[in-house]
């Protein structure tokens, strides 16, 4: 079936009929019978060697619905060879549109529906002496079914990715029409813009063109995207050089959770003061200064808990202290025998043989 | 169907704007409190006139002598807390206004003074400008302060770009200058956006550029800007008299009075006169009324005063026989010392309540007292929102008209700029021309107008034609209650008009119609529940020179005339709800929407038609956010035809979710499914049809001793685009290690195509990196790039980065990717072997 399409837009497209007079018209149904304007795209290709005055008048009626609408152009002058209609000519043109459903559709939105559409053009000479005589008349029949809309899939709209080179994906425009390519343009989405002023204040990352599935690898020659970033993106179908849909502005960020290495903002407290204190709040984890005058060696120390003593300590953590001053991190957060609101004992032996106690009260930190 | 939807979707619309309409009646807390704001501070109190007068007597006493001006400064009326002014706070006071207000308000105020006896109006201007005087920090004149960077330029970030590119279908040269600046004209700022961009393609067109430039207004930093001009000159905690201790004024006021009234009782015992002096505190006068204080008198045991003790006559009675008896009398004793306590109590009462009426209608006590404003701490809050900052502004700054109307103002650009108002009427629209808006008593008003060009852009050069008519000059407007970022009720307009129009090789040749649009919007706060949007949109287009039917009259209409025509073709409706349940860390969205076969809207590209659309979002997280998981599902039906009843129907579902076990270790897992499909008479099949399943990893951890970071993703994808039938497999491996300060990483890519129907043939790229420092300054990566796309291409190359700071804030970063191909074939339409890149950024933070 799709074939039989394909056969009759491939007559459609090549096989512009010579008619009797010298004039011949070139339309293409399945781009320009899709609206009102595209009517006025048609091509007429003049064989004879002078010009003369005319006007054009296109009929489009559907099966089922009978006329839509006629266009009827006031008298311009045709040359030699290939015209296509002059701007000013389309806005002196007369529209008149029928009564039923199919034409209130055209007249409101200016598009065809679906439906089996013959579209016929008639030249007529428009000076005094030819007056109304036909100088080319074609009809072309098409079935004409509108594009769907163009559907973003991958990454989804305000996702977040760690895929620095992520893949993106969409719907193919349907019904698929020969030639018809894609267009992708990510650009960075900076703080404050709207999406659609990234797409064309911002210098795209990418800008590719001549996609022929509706899908594209991000490409292997383009850099990197940035952790922390915003883009947008965007995919048009265009046939040739005519545009024929806009997708929706889509963004995305790229964030990956596990490169922000945890910054330790908190200040480091000499343990001795510390533990005259008798009070330290551990937020996931046990923070304090100390010095080592010996040799490098593990950290000895052990953790009980008062609050519930019967508790089973997990393995804790393995510390080093190095030679001179440490800060130390006992991170406590991944041990399951660590719970909120718990009190806690921390006994260690430094390696000056001087034991601490510590006392604190732990809390999870909070996400 | 449609009808019902449609049909359902018009109720609920009525109903929630019938409900709006009620809620609207009856004022929330926060209209309370704004209502509260707007009457202004309590200075109707003649303590509170009294204590700042007497503050301003005092400093202007202490304040070395100064020879003022004598000429025609006017009368201090003698209303408010003006009456308690001495001469030489008097004068200060005028010489306060002549130079924070100017010399000519001075004069119109003797004018005012002297033409319009309208005592209320000018009170409260003498009210706000004598606690301005009150709050006077800094005696510089205020257009000094205004003066002093009034006009400044500082350049925030400009950024130059460049890259060169051979890969087919991509532009073949470009360069890009951004300017971001902020330009201070009149105390009000202005931020300047410039951008450039040039480039070439390969395959048409010349070297093209295009210039972009937008101004805008910047609200926040006008604000702050005169508001910290504000604070330099005056102390706004004294302009809200917070350093006034007001309550305990009052009180003492109070005591000291009813110890006047105590100390004058005579001729008591030692018993009464210790029970009359603890009888009532200053609390009991302010709070209690009348009956109150009574009986406090009534239930004292020691005084054992009875009601009938109040009595007139009994008083008459008992007063006469007090007179009769001076002495004592051994016989009476009891019964006199009796009558003495209850005259007592009667003058007591009668002090008590004539101080009572003087301390609640003189002194408003208990009013004042009980003013939240006055409490503690509601003002120095209420001094950090944006409302107070321009009020105090609006009342503390002479100001122009632009000035002034700029502090209304929420947003003003002009230039290439995204407009954007609520949904069904203007909508992410990129055109060149200006809006603005303004909010002001939470009334809003948004305005513009501009041109809109579809084509024609650098980025857009292979397009010389577009099916949609994508020129159009517009004019469009948005008025009503509330901001639009907040709950509002909305209307809109939109006025366009298509134009025959080109830019570079862009050209639109269109039939020349007026479009018109009207649009409501409501949204609606469900309070912890969330939000609803409302929208309902109906558009009307005419063209040029037409006619419908027999009609023989040839006419141009304006759109706006006939709105109402061929109503459900060309109307749209949506309800929109976004909400959150904390308790159960849940977010979900519902939609729903219509729009008809006919419904054009110019100011909102991305308009479907003839569409009827809903779905569903929910997110939700456990274990906070250890595990999420999210489903959303969207289904479309795109009517094709007028006459029938074929349709394109969409419809995508997706899940993903998300296992954060430890900082070190996440797994993804996304499964999204979409399919296209035609029904009608013509064509009854899936068109499309995509599955697409992923998981991954992202792994933290130690390899030896050396940590490493590593991103793994599977994926496995199903597409139908009929005839053609794919599955690919595809792996994407990132691996980083770090060995000192040197970073080895790794990335790999491989897509096979399982059927071999070739959407996109097997596809191998594989690129690794080593990161080192050049002269301790340069940072950069080099590494080894491998491509394979099967039976299409093959290349090898090399990949090099480098970047510094060349000078503090300002970075210059490099970037190449030059390769070697192996093999090339025809069929290669994706893959060039050299891409360059040069960036160098200057940015102020």
């Amino acid at each position: 079936m799709l074939k039989f399409y394909q056969g009759v837009i491939f007559l459609m497209l090549f096989c512009t009929v010579q008619l009797h007079a010298q004039v011949t018209f070139v339309f293409i149904p399945e781009l320009h019978g899709r609206t009102l304007d595209g009517l006025l795209q048609v091509k007429l290709a003049n064989t004879g060697s002078q010009s003369q005055p005319v006007s054009l008048t296109i009929k489009v009626s559907a099966a089922g619905a009978g006329n839509i609408v006629s266009i009827k152009t006031p008298a311009f002058q045709l040359m030699p060879g290939t015209n296509s209609l002059p701007g000013g000519l389309i806005a002196r043109s007369v529209i008149r549109f029928a009564e039923n459903k199919a034409a209130t559709v055209c007249r409101q939105s200016g598009y065809f529906t679906e439906g089996d559409y013959e579209y016929c053009f008639e030249l007529n000479a428009g000076d005094q002496s030819h007056q109304g005589e036909t100088l080319g008349d074609q009809c072309f029949d098409y079935y004409l079914q509108p594009f769907s809309p163009l559907l973003l899939l991958n990454p989804a709209e305000e996702d977040q990715i760690c895929n620095k080179r992520p893949p993106f994906f969409w719907q193919p425009l349907l019904p698929a029409v020969p030639g018809v390519q894609y267009r992708l343009v990510l650009a960075e989405l900076k703080p404050g813009q709207a999406k659609v002023e990234a797409l064309n204040y911002n210098l795209p990352l990418l800008n590719q063109f001549g996609i022929n599935a509706p899908m594209l690898f991000y490409p292997s020659l383009a850099k990197d995207l940035t952790q922390g970033k915003t883009y947008v993106w965007q995919v048009s179908a265009y046939k040739n050089d005519m545009l024929l849909v806009n997708s929706e502005i889509w963004e995305f960020t790229v964030y990956c959770e596990e490169e922000s290495t945890p910054i330790v903002t908190e200040s480091f407290r000499d343990i001795t003061d510390l533990t005259k204190g008798n009070f330290y709040i551990a937020r996931g984890k046990v923070l304090f200064a100390v010095d080592n005058v010996y040799d490098k060696v593990p950290l000895n120390y052990k953790i009980r808990c008062i609050t519930k003593p019967e508790l089973e300590m997990r393995k804790l953590p393995v510390v080093r202290l190095k030679r001179g001053a440490n800060q130390v991190v006992i991170p406590l957060s991944e041990n399951r025998s660590f719970v909120d609101g718990y009190y806690y004992l921390l006994e260690l032996r430094l390696p000056n043989g001087e034991e601490k106690q510590l006392r604190f009260l732990y809390k999870s930190e909070t996400e | 169907m449609a009808k019902v939807i449609i049909a359902w979707c018009t109720c609920v619309l009525l109903s929630i704007t019938l409900h709006a309409q009620t809620a609207k009646v009856i004022p929330s807390g926060r209209q309370l409190k704004e209502q509260g704001i707007k009457m202004g501070l309590p200075m109707e109190n003649p303590m509170l006139q009294m204590m700042l007068a007497d503050s301003l007597n005092k400093r202007s006493a202490i304040a070395p002598a100064k020879t003022y001006l004598r000429q025609n400064l006017p009368v201090v009326p003698d209303i408010g807390a003006g009456k308690y002014l001495q001469e030489s706070a008097r004068q200060e006071f005028f010489q306060f206004i002549g130079n924070s207000a100017g010399k000519q308000q001075l004069v119109q105020l003797q004018q005012s003074m002297n033409t319009i006896k309208d005592t209320a109006r000018i009170r409260r201007y003498m009210e706000d400008k004598l606690r301005g005087f009150y709050a006077l920090r800094d005696e510089t004149g205020v257009n000094k302060l205004l003066g002093a960077g009034a006009y400044s330029n500082h350049l925030k970030e400009a950024n130059a770009s460049a890259f060169a590119d051979n890969t087919p279908g991509v532009p073949m040269l470009g360069t890009s200058v951004t300017i971001a600046d902020q330009l201070m004209i009149k105390n009000i700022p202005v931020n300047i956006g410039y951008s450039n961009i040039s480039g070439q393609s390969t395959w048409s067109n010349p070297f093209a550029d295009q210039s972009l430039v937008k101004f805008s207004f910047d609200k926040a930093a006008y604000v702050k800007r005169l508001n910290s001009i504000v604070e330099k000159k005056y102390d706004l905690k004294k302009y809200f008299l917070k350093d006034i201790d007001v309550r305990s004024a009052v009180k003492s006021f109070t005591r000291n009075r009813l110890e006047g009234i105590q100390q004058q009782l005579a001729g008591l015992g030692e018993q009464q006169s210790a029970a009359f002096s603890s009888l009532l505190n200053s609390d009991h006068i302010i709070q209690l009324d009348s009956i109150q204080l009574k009986n406090e008198l009534l239930n004292n045991r020691v005084l054992g005063i009875t009601a009938e003790d109040l009595e007139p006559a009994v008083a008459a009675l008992q007063d006469s026989i007090l007179l009769a008896y001076p002495l004592a009398d051994s016989t009476l004793n009891s019964q006199l010392q009796h009558f003495r306590t209850a005259s007592a109590a009667r003058k007591y009462m009668a002090g008590v309540f004539a101080l009572k009426k003087e301390v609640e209608e003189g002194l408003q006590a208990k009013s004042i007292i009980s003013d939240g404003r006055v409490a503690e701490g509601k003002i120095s809050g209420q001094l950090e929102e944006e409302s107070s900052k321009i009020r105090n502004i609006k009342e503390l700054l002479p100001l122009n008209g632009l000035q002034r109307l700029l502090l209304s103002a929420k947003q003003f650009d002009i230039g290439n700029i995204a407009a954007s108002g609520s949904k069904g009427g203007v909508q992410d629209l990129f055109m060149s021309g200006l809006q603005t808006s303004f909010l002001n008593n939470n009334k809003f008003l948004m305005l513009g107008a501009g041109k809109r060009i579809d084509g024609g852009t650098i980025r857009d050069l292979t397009f010389n034609s577009s099916l949609d008519p994508g020129a159009y000059s517009m004019q469009f407007l948005q008025m009503g209650a509330g901001d639009i970022s907040q709950p509002h009720s909305h209307a809109a307009v939109v006025n366009a008009n298509t134009k025959s129009d080109s830019r570079r090789q862009y050209t639109t040749l269109t039939l020349p119609r007026n479009t018109f649009v009207g649009a409501f919007s409501e949204d609606i706060s469900l309070g912890s529940y969330g939000r609803i949007a409302a929208q309902l949109s109906k558009s009307n287009n005419q063209f040029k020179n037409s006619a419908t039917g027999n009609d023989p009259m040839v006419a141009s209409k304006a759109a706006a005339l006939s709105l109402f025509n061929d109503f459900w073709e060309t109307l749209s409706v949506g309800l929109d709800y976004n909400g959150k349940v904390d308790e159960w860390n849940m977010s979900q969205r519902a939609y729903v929407s219509y729009s008809g076969l006919g419904y054009n809207n110019p100011a909102s590209p991305g308009a479907g038609r003839g569409t009827i659309r809903y779905g569903l979002k929910l997110k939700r997280n456990w274990y906070k956010n250890k595990l999420v998981l999210g489903v959303r599902s969207d289904f479309q039906d795109i009517s094709s035809s007028a006459l029938t009843s074929s349709k394109w129907k969409n419809r995508q579902f997706a899940i993903d979710g998300r296992w954060k076990l430890n900082k070190k270790m996440a797994f993804d897992v996304r499964f999204n499914q979409s399919a296209m499909k035609s029904t009608g008479e013509k064509a009854a099949s899936f068109q499309y049809m995509t599955r697409q399943l992923s998981l991954a990893s992202q792994l933290q951890g130690k390899m030896a001793t050396l940590p490493y970071n590593s991103n793994i993703m599977l994926g496995y994808q199903q597409i139908d685009i009929l005839p053609q039938h794919s599955t690919l497999l595809n792996i994407n491996i990132n691996h980083s290690l770090v060995i000192s300060s040197h970073v080895l990483s790794m990335n790999l890519f491989y897509n096979k195509d399982i059927k071999g129907e070739a959407v996109y043939a097997n596809l191998l790229t594989l690129e690794t990196g080593w990161t080192y420092l050049v002269l301790k300054k340069i940072s950069c990566s080099s590494g080894v790039t491998y491509l394979d796309n099967k039976a299409v291409v093959q290349q090898l190359g090399f990949r090099q980065t480098a970047g510094t700071s060349v000078l503090p804030r300002l970075n210059v970063n490099m970037y190449v990717d030059c390769r070697k191909n192996l093999l090339n074939t025809p069929q290669n339409y994706l893959f060039g072997n050299f891409r360059s890149e040069l960036a160098i950024s200057y940015q102020l933070n």
